[in-house]
């Protein structure tokens, strides 16, 4: 698992847009299209190579309904697995 | 003479009397946990003395007349079953020999009633977990009693009708009074319209074709052209606001991950100011073209003729509709012509749209394809490039380009773009020049390994062309 206060980076062979709440992304290398639902889709917009990971995990605190525990577990997971997807990388590695 | 029994359905308040007809008992066995567990809600059920027996399957249904509803039979408008004011929220039904025929006017009094505070009744199943609710809409026989038994982890809700009714910003189930399951409201969650199928396949919908499907499901929508306005906008609302999906499934096969998928958390409240210009999309907008110029280095005989002057985008004027597209939701930009690779400022417009996050697909004839361009569509992610071909070989290609050599530099650029790992497919247009060419083209494009892209295509006639380009410069002037 990433460490709370590592920054993360979009691949930026990725395009996307979040459409009615929801994102897709295009794997340009492989033309795979990936749907991600309101939450993964916020937190995939947040991901701007500045925030570190504990930042992300207050913001999703903040707008979902969620207690803290829960909102880090869960974005620590999502992050992996985008970064096991090469989907995002974290800076500096 | 005995009073009317009375069926308050009102909190605490319930008071059926025991009695020997056995759809009455029924009634009073299926309302006991509903009344139990409701605050609030109030209305007067009647049940007259006087006994109605239908005949046949035929339901007891209802027609509107003086701001009151009346239960008829079907076949029989003349003989009235029962009253239903819902002004006063008080109704009064026959009492009916055959229990679903009473549980099914009691059923519409409540949609009625549930009508009148703002709610809708739909035709679905449903089940819950964790206070979370998912809905299951259809028809007789689409699978909604068979998807809660292929959902193990899921509690079943309902079997046949829900109420649905929206409390603050989110939309909340119950279950019917009479019906046999939970009647703790549960938030709902996500909208599956079932379908029985060979295999498992989901897709989401999108909220205007979700919304016709609920209005299909609605108890209302058909039967009362009066009230359909209200139940309109609540079923088009809840279509928005909650995820609906097509799932078809086949028998006995766990549906609990389509059901669950990856949502784990509940949103607070809607992201709509954080769009970052992505509000208003839908998908309707996720593929769009961009022809950034009508000039082209070819002289394609079904082409060039109708290609209008001065027909580029600046580069500003391609920005604004850049931006204007992302917002609208366009994920999958199409770059055209003409030639795009003619554009003078092609390259400041690719670097533009991709940083605004397009998947970028080129539709270009190839032929200012170089080692070196071919390496800049890779750098700037370029998903597919698709190049025109016309003919299988250089003889018919050529004499329908209208330049000599075109067929040899568009095979050289799809060489190059194999090369370099770009995605590339052979696109033709069928005009009556080249039919018989089509086998020839297709033997081409499995030579390369590439696909075969046909445009049906009619090449007009003189006069019809005439119009085409009278109206296209009109349009042209206008815009």
């Amino acid at each position: 698992m990433l460490p709370l206060d590592s920054i993360i980076l979009k691949n930026g062979r990725v395009p996307w847009r979040i459409i009615e709440g929801e994102a897709i992304l295009v794997k340009v290398d492989s033309g795979e299209v990936i749907h991600l639902n309101e939450v993964a889709a916020e937190i995939w917009r947040i991901i701007d190579g500045k925030r570190k990971i504990s930042e992300i995990v207050d913001h999703i605190q903040k707008d979902f309904d969620v207690d803290r525990e829960q909102a880090e577990k869960d974005t620590l997971e999502f992050i992996k697995s985008l970064s096991d997807i090469n989907l995002v990388t974290e800076k500096g590695k | 003479m005995t009073k009317p029994l009375q069926i308050k359905i009102a909190g605490l308040c319930a008071e059926i009397q025991a009695e020997n007809n056995p759809a009455r008992t029924y009634l009073r066995s299926k309302l006991r946990n509903f009344l139990s567990g409701q605050k609030g809600i109030d209305l007067n059920i009647e049940i007259d003395r006087n006994e109605a027996s239908l005949s046949n399957q035929s339901m007891p249904h209802l027609s509107f007349a003086r701001g009151k509803f009346r239960i008829l039979p079907d076949k029989n408008p003349a003989v009235s079953l029962g009253i239903i004011d819902p002004g006063a929220r008080r109704c009064k039904i026959c009492d009916f020999d055959d229990k679903s025929k009473l549980l099914h006017s009691v059923l519409l009094c409540f949609a009625l009633f549930l009508e009148k505070s703002g709610g809708i009744i739909l035709h679905a199943s449903a089940a819950y977990k964790n206070g979370d609710g998912y809905l299951f809409p259809g028809p007789a026989n689409a699978g909604k009693s068979t998807i809660l038994k292929q959902i193990k982890n899921y509690s079943p809700f309902a079997e046949e009708w829900v109420a649905v009714k929206k409390t603050g910003n989110d939309f909340f189930m119950w279950s019917i009074p009479h019906q046999n399951a939970q009647n703790k409201k549960k938030n709902i969650q996500k909208i599956f319209f079932p379908k029985k199928a060979k295999t498992l396949k989901s897709k989401r919908l999108r909220p205007q074709d979700a919304a016709k499907r609920l209005l299909a499901n609605c108890l209302f929508s058909t039967m009362h052209p009066e009230t359909v306005g209200g139940v309109l906008d609540r079923v088009a609302e809840l279509a928005q606001r909650v995820s609906c999906y097509e799932l078809e499934f086949p028998l006995n096969v766990r549906l609990d991950k389509e059901i669950e998928q990856t949502e784990f958390l509940r949103k607070k409240k809607k992201p709509q100011e954080k769009m970052n210009g992505t509000e208003g999309s839908d998908l309707s907008a996720l593929h769009e073209s961009l022809i950034l110029t009508w000039e082209c280095n070819l002289h394609c005989l079904h082409c060039r003729p109708y290609l209008p002057p001065n027909g580029t985008l600046s580069f500003n004027d391609v920005k604004k509709h850049l931006d204007s597209l992302a917002k609208k939701g366009t994920l999958f930009l199409h770059l055209t012509g003409g030639e795009p690779l003619v554009h003078k400022n092609f390259w400041k417009i690719v670097s533009s749209a991709s940083q605004k996050n397009f998947a970028l697909i080129l539709h270009t004839n190839g032929t200012l394809i170089t080692p070196k361009v071919g390496e800049r569509l890779k750098h700037f992610n370029f998903l597919q490039v698709s190049l025109t071909v016309l003919g299988g070989n250089a003889r018919t290609h050529d004499s329908l380009t209208g330049v000599k050599g075109s067929f040899e530099k568009t095979i050289h650029a799809l060489k190059i773009m194999k090369e370099k790992g770009l995605d590339v497919v052979l696109s033709t247009t069928k005009l009556s020049d080249n039919q018989e060419e089509i086998p020839g083209m297709e033997r081409l494009a499995k030579n390369n390994g590439v696909p075969l892209k046909i445009i049906p295509y009619q090449t007009p006639n003189k006069g019809e062309f005439k119009e085409f380009n009278r109206c296209y410069q009109k349009n042209l002037q206008r815009s």
